[in-house]
């Protein structure tokens, strides 16, 4: 299947000549951080093309062409587009990516390890999209903001990607980085970033918080009836923690009054 | 030939054995022996009940396929009747049923049922062995490529369904577990009580027929019966393969084809195998947790293969 | 004791046995003779419902067979199929106990059950492999494991396909032994398909010539000659008695034989 797609890419790449557009820049997002961050720069003109999960700002899935799915997007509709750039996250879309290098599209991947590599992606993608003064804007905005966000001191977190099997966000993500950014040291140390995790360990463990990504409490609570030593956090709107984007600033700050407000429970 | 006497010790030995393994499970750890806390140990008590308990009922359901179709590949993971029961439990969960109670086991057993009717109605009136693996390989197939469409659909089920359809002993919902437990094992008991029926029909269709075993009946209510064990074991542990298929052919070394004394050295076979398929899933890597299908099927395929070239 | 009324029998359109009458007493052995493909096979797996009827009825002991329960059906006849491969490793002994489920269903057998069971195994002369698995036995031991199931019946009539087919010549003196043996100590009925004549003609009373699905004719031991099997075989054979009163039933492999 992902052969005769591929295949099909091939056939129709070389009626994309026009790969250098004179009306300028053709950027396919596949990224739904990226595409908020080219929202945040104003560069959204030379965007032509995002993915399903592209829900920020609101009118993106409004105003552009989806391209589909975040790890499976259409080859056709992309060669349909004939995108002059193709921006990635990376993680989860090895397979799509290499197929469009293949295909001969320039793809740029940026997969961000932590805040400081995010800020330089968006410099990055600022000095593409020739918007470079409002990228540093943004920078600073949100340097600022990050600077303002208290400290906690020595607590650990688990993050939950998964109820059911339980899956880890480990300390090679960039959610475990934003983690750590605000004083919560990830209790997964682990080759892989998403590894499948036993519940005895979990509970032996005893992290100071369980930071829920993949479910609500309650269904948390339901499927893990035996975990009671851990305070556990759940951010209203999780694109804003998961996402590399401008608005992670507003995710590690709700992380943090979440974190503060299960403390003063007890 | 053997007799009651033989068939005390026959469960006597099995029970000690999945007691012991049992108990094992419970106080056996990535750090050795120890006593475990209270929450480590109650995990361990669903984990190991989730873990015997789909076990024997897996290899009661492959001593009833592996009988009533006179076949010794037969498994209920070969049959397609696992994979049934995920179907069924994928498509509730796809209209957002809650994973919970008597509906589950049900649906699960009842998707089984069809699954093995669809399954043998393609292999045909012969009933030969290599048809109706071949058919139920087919079958398989199909299943887990309308799971995954399904899948594809709603993205946010993606990991579960996928651990679910190589095995996920994690199960903690007690109402769950005591349901899906209650049919497997009045299915189990049925399936017991017809152990002389069985017997008549392992001896084929003709010679059944001449023992006074009306045999279409028969082989229905067996195979029914064993498919609705394989859906509650399917609803709380997802599709394990090789279990239903290695706990029978184990248990014959021991006590011969006699299904008065097979069956329950088979059920407590297959909930040992489990068991310790399980600790190594579990153990093996830890913290990190392999799915434990992957663990039966490295251990199953080859014993397929072996029984496949006697 | 068994009449079969215009009976017809097969799957489809195409029946296998069409239109059979006959009669079949108490107390003898009768011989189905025929060649291949007839339907002698059929008409015996017919009488224990293994076969859809199509038409008309088979009546034991007057009762028509449809209207009796398996298990009733089963405690008038036993039926021996010409080969088994068992697929389990059931020991001799556990095969020759299914034989009493026929009669009693209970979970475990009863004293009397396995007083006739082993009385089966004795008569069958398998002591000596009782508890080794039927799949690992010559097809003689087989054969004979088979009428051990049946003797734990004790049903009056015995139905046996081809029994001899896979026998040696001592194998199947010992089996056709046993058979008369059954037949005139305990007044069992036979009915058995043969394909060598020489043994059914030297162990039957009745003989049913079966050709294309239907019954040619009826005869009695010393009814059959040689025009008879000569015409239902389509090819010419020579009976042949000896003086002890034993019979051969030969064909003519060449045209030179010494007139």
């Amino acid at each position: 299947m992902l052969i005769l797609i591929f295949l099909s890419a091939l056939i129709i790449a070389p009626g994309c000549s026009s790969r250098k557009a004179p009306e300028g820049l053709r950027v396919v997002s596949l990224s739904p951080g990226i595409t908020e961050i080219i929202y945040a720069i104003g560069a959204e003109d030379a965007l032509y093309g995002i993915t399903n999960h592209c829900n920020w700002p609101p009118k993106a899935s409004r105003a552009k062409e989806s391209v589909g799915d975040f790890s499976f997007p259409s080859m056709e509709k992309i060669a349909l587009i004939q995108p002059s750039l193709i921006l990635a996250a990376g993680d989860g879309q090895r397979k799509a990516i290499s197929h469009l290098i293949n295909a001969g599209y320039d793809v740029r991947v940026f997969h961000p390890a932590d805040i400081t590599e995010l800020f330089a992606h968006i410099m990055e993608i600022g000095r593409i999209l020739g918007k470079t003064k409002n990228a540093a804007e943004l920078v600073k905005n949100m340097k600022k903001d990050i600077s303002s966000i208290p400290k906690l001191k020595n607590k650990s977190v688990f993050i939950e990607v998964c109820p059911k099997p339980l899956i880890a966000a480990s300390d090679k993500t960039f959610l475990s980085a934003i983690c750590e950014k605000i004083g919560l040291s990830n209790i997964a140390v682990f080759q892989n970033s998403y590894p499948g995790v036993n519940a005895e360990w979990l509970i032996r463990k005893k992290p100071d918080y369980i930071l829920l990504t993949g479910s609500s409490e309650q269904e948390f609570r339901a499927l893990h009836p035996y975990i009671k030593n851990s305070k556990i956090i759940r951010p209203s709107d999780i694109d804003m923690i998961v996402r590399p984007g401008p608005r992670i600033t507003r995710g590690m700050r709700e992380i943090y009054y979440l974190a503060e407000d299960a403390e003063k429970k007890q | 030939m053997r007799g009651r006497k033989d068939f005390l010790l026959i469960v006597a030995g099995a029970a000690i054995a999945g007691a012991a393994v049992f108990c094992l499970s419970l106080y056996l750890g990535p750090e050795g022996l120890s006593i475990p806390g209270d929450e480590i140990l109650r995990l361990r008590i669903m984990r190991a009940l989730c873990g015997a308990g789909a076990g024997a009922a897996l290899a009661a359901a492959g001593v009833a396929y592996q009988t009533v179709l006179a076949n010794p590949l037969a498994d209920p993971y070969l049959l397609g009747s696992s994979s049934g029961a995920a179907a069924g439990i994928a498509a509730l969960s796809f209209f957002g049923v809650s994973r919970a109670g008597l509906i589950f086991p049900l649906t699960a057993g009842l998707c089984s049922c069809l699954t093995v009717a669809a399954v043998l109605k393609i292999a045909g009136r012969s009933f030969s062995k290599k048809n109706i693996i071949l058919s139920g390989v087919a079958v398989n197939l199909f299943l887990s490529a309308a799971v995954i469409f399904m899948v594809s659909i709603r993205k946010k089920e993606f990991f579960s369904v996928m651990y679910f359809m190589m095995g996920d002993l994690g199960e903690t919902r007690i109402s769950l577990i005591a349901a899906s437990l209650m049919i497997a094992a009045a299915g189990s008991l049925f399936l017991f009580a017809k152990s002389r029926f069985l017997n008549a029909l392992a001896a084929g269709k003709t010679l059944s027929r001449q023992l006074g075993c009306d045999w279409k009946k028969e082989s229905l209510a067996a195979l029914a019966a064993a498919s609705v064990i394989t859906g509650a074991a399917v609803s709380i542990s997802g599709t394990i393969g090789f279990i239903g298929l290695m706990a029978p052919h184990i248990a014959r070394k021991f006590t011969g084809s006699d299904a008065r004394f097979l069956l329950p050295a088979a059920a407590a076979t297959g909930a040992i195998l489990l068991m310790i398929s399980d600790f190594a899933a579990k153990n093996i890597l830890f913290p990190q947790e392999i799915p434990v299908g992957v663990i039966t099927a490295m251990l199953g395929a080859p014993f397929f293969l072996w029984i496949y070239r006697k | 004791m068994i009449t079969f009324e215009n009976f017809s029998a097969g799957y489809t359109d195409d029946f296998v046995i069409r239109d059979i009458s006959c009669r079949i007493e108490g107390g003898k052995i009768y011989a189905l003779i025929g060649p291949n493909a007839a339907g002698k096979t059929t008409m015996l797996r017919s009488i224990i419902r293994d076969i859809p009827r199509a038409a008309g009825r088979i009546l034991i002991d007057g009762n028509d067979t449809k209207s009796l329960s398996a298990a009733a059906l089963a405690q008038k006849v036993s039926y021996a199929p010409s080969e088994i491969n068992p697929a389990f490793n059931y020991s001799v002994s556990e095969f020759a106990a299914m034989g009493r489920f026929a009669v009693n269903r209970a979970f475990w057998e009863t004293e009397e059950d396995i007083r006739s069971i082993s009385g089966a195994i004795r008569d069958m002369g398998l002591e000596s492999v009782a508890d080794k698995p039927v799949a690992e036995l010559s097809s003689g031991q087989k054969q004979s494991c088979l009428l051990a199931q049946i003797i734990a019946k004790d049903t009056d009539i015995i139905l046996l396909d081809e029994p001899a087919a896979h026998l040696d010549i001592s194998h199947r003196a010992v089996f056709f032994r046993k058979v008369l043996d059954l037949k005139n100590n305990a007044g069992k009925t036979f009915v058995i398909t043969f394909h060598d004549l020489n043994d059914a003609i030297n162990a039957a009373d009745e003989f049913i010539l079966f050709k294309e699905g239907a019954i040619i004719a009826v005869a009695e031991k010393n009814e059959i000659t040689e025009n008879l099997l000569s015409a239902l075989y389509g090819t010419e054979v020579m009976i042949s008695e000896f003086p002890d009163g034993r019979k051969a039933v030969l064909p003519l492999f060449s045209d030179g034989y010494k007139s």
